[in-house]
């Protein structure tokens, strides 16, 4: 096969890529001449605006105003702590969210459930952990999340399924041992993953963010092509092992091809 | 839905504000997406709990993602749109391959209970109700190309599962998704070099 024919090959793999439609193999051959050809990169983007024309043309729904609340409550706390606020501050930044309209309160969303506040001084437990990690100032933050929780209860307690919502502190090692991290199952169906301190990772790597089952069964959940806080929303009821891993930039390998930098395990 | 030069341009600046940490800006590009996101994770998953869910996953990733984005390869619009569809797709595959997490199912009926399911959308993969446009460019398809799109891109759909489904080839499926795709993005006048400023949009 000429190159010409090659290069053939790959815009035809470029509509299928769009499209969601090609294997590992294939993936990896066509990444491989993205990386290297900012022709092919602009073809893909034609496909990939093909394709997203195909969905904006679809008939439009109103997204329920559950979903801001909850999205506007973890981005608003992600971003106080990423500017170092104190852990009042990043409570007031999740709390600020609209109160849930009653229609949406039978939701299982959390941060949807009528003491809004306890979930609120639940997650700050959470990122009370992430700040003693890095503070080493184990009694005042010990005493923040006391008082914050303190004042949830004064409201209403914590919300059901959240009186045990211990974090889960997770070991990190190599490139990660400078960050820290937490993992919470904040309900049945639902567990944050919270970083800061994430190295970046070079380019055309990142970091890949796995989970493995009570079968054992591993799972590639997310790619981090940045560094600073991360912070993840996993949908999943069987969750026994979080780990992160170090890995070439290409779509999820079935499992991680090298040493977990961060592993924790429930 | 057709953006103007000024809003694409407006999307451009919001977006690296909110990679810059900032999340008031982050709320105006969710007003502005948010309905569209919704919709595609409703019109793929056709079920509501899980398309509020999985929409609510895609704006955690937009908000940690928002310093990936690049504004020579792509409009935020397509970019966002592209997100969302690779969310919903990994979605529809992990619970097809993993039918635990839908009890009573055993693998490969999730496709068929999905594909069955018609509470939340009307449309199926031969009557769906596009603008105008978009209908009238995959009026230009050939039946074959049309429905091998659609169960790909809307449905979720291996190649391997198309061909099975249409009882054609996996060579031909290809063939007719590449097809379709040259054919759209033509007939849509997209154009492939976005270098002049257009940033994906198409032209008017």
């Amino acid at each position: 096969m000429t190159d010409a024919d090659r290069q053939d090959e790959i815009r035809e793999l470029l509509a299928l890529y769009a499209l969601q439609q090609l294997d590992e193999r294939d993936q990896v051959r066509v990444e491989r001449a993205l990386a290297a050809d900012p022709e092919l990169r602009r073809e893909l983007g034609s496909f990939e605006h093909v394709s997203a024309r195909l969905a904006e043309s679809m008939p439009s729904t109103t997204a329920p105003a559950s979903i801001k609340q909850s999205v506007m409550a973890s981005v608003r706390a992600s971003a106080a702590h990423r500017n170092g606020g104190t852990l009042e501050d990043i409570a007031d930044a999740a709390a600020s969210a609209r109160p849930t309209p009653a229609r949406d309160r039978a939701r299982r969303r959390w941060f949807a459930t009528p003491v809004f506040s306890g979930a609120m001084a639940a997650a700050c437990l959470l990122l009370a952990v992430v700040a003693l990690n890095a503070n080493r100032d184990l009694n005042a933050a010990e005493r923040r999340a006391d008082r914050l929780q303190a004042a949830a209860n004064e409201r209403g307690g914590p919300p059901a399924g959240f009186e045990d919502a211990t974090p889960h502190t997770v070991s990190t090692n190599g490139p990660f041992e400078q960050s820290t991290g937490s993992l919470i199952q904040v309900s049945k169906n639902k567990w944050i993953l919270l970083f800061n301190d994430v190295p970046n990772p070079s380019a055309g790597n990142s970091w890949q963010v796995w989970t493995a089952d009570s079968n054992g069964l591993i799972e590639n959940v997310a790619q981090w092509k940045s560094g600073d806080t991360q912070l993840l929303v996993l949908d999943r009821a069987d969750i026994k092992q979080v780990m992160v891993s170090y890995e070439p930039t290409t779509r999820p390998a079935p499992v991680p091809s090298s040493e977990p930098v961060a592993d924790v395990k429930v | 839905m057709q953006r103007t030069a000024e809003q694409r341009a407006q999307h451009v600046a919001w977006m690296r504000q909110v990679a810059d940490g900032d999340p008031d800006v982050f709320e105006l590009l969710y007003d502005e997406f948010v309905d569209l996101t919704f919709s595609i994770a409703l019109g793929m998953l056709r079920d509501r709990q899980r398309a509020e869910d999985a929409t609510q996953d895609v704006w955690i990733k937009v908000w940690n993602a928002a310093s990936t984005y690049d504004a020579d390869k792509a409009s935020v619009a397509t970019w966002i749109t592209t997100l969302a569809h690779r969310h919903m797709i990994d979605m529809i595959r992990r619970a097809n391959a993993r039918p635990g997490d839908r009890p009573g199912l055993e693998a490969g009926d999730e496709v068929a209970a999905r594909l069955s399911n018609s509470d939340d959308v009307a449309e199926d993969a031969t009557n769906r109700a596009y603008a105008a446009d978009v209908r009238e460019a995959m009026s230009e398809l050939t039946g074959d190309q049309r429905t091998a799109i659609e169960l790909a891109y809307f449905d979720g759909l291996t190649q391997s599962e198309i061909a099975e489904r249409l009882q054609k080839p996996l060579g031909t499926i290809k063939t007719y998704m590449f097809q379709g795709m040259r054919r759209l993005r033509e007939t849509l006048g997209v154009e492939t070099d976005m270098t002049t400023g257009s940033q994906g949009e198409p032209r008017a």
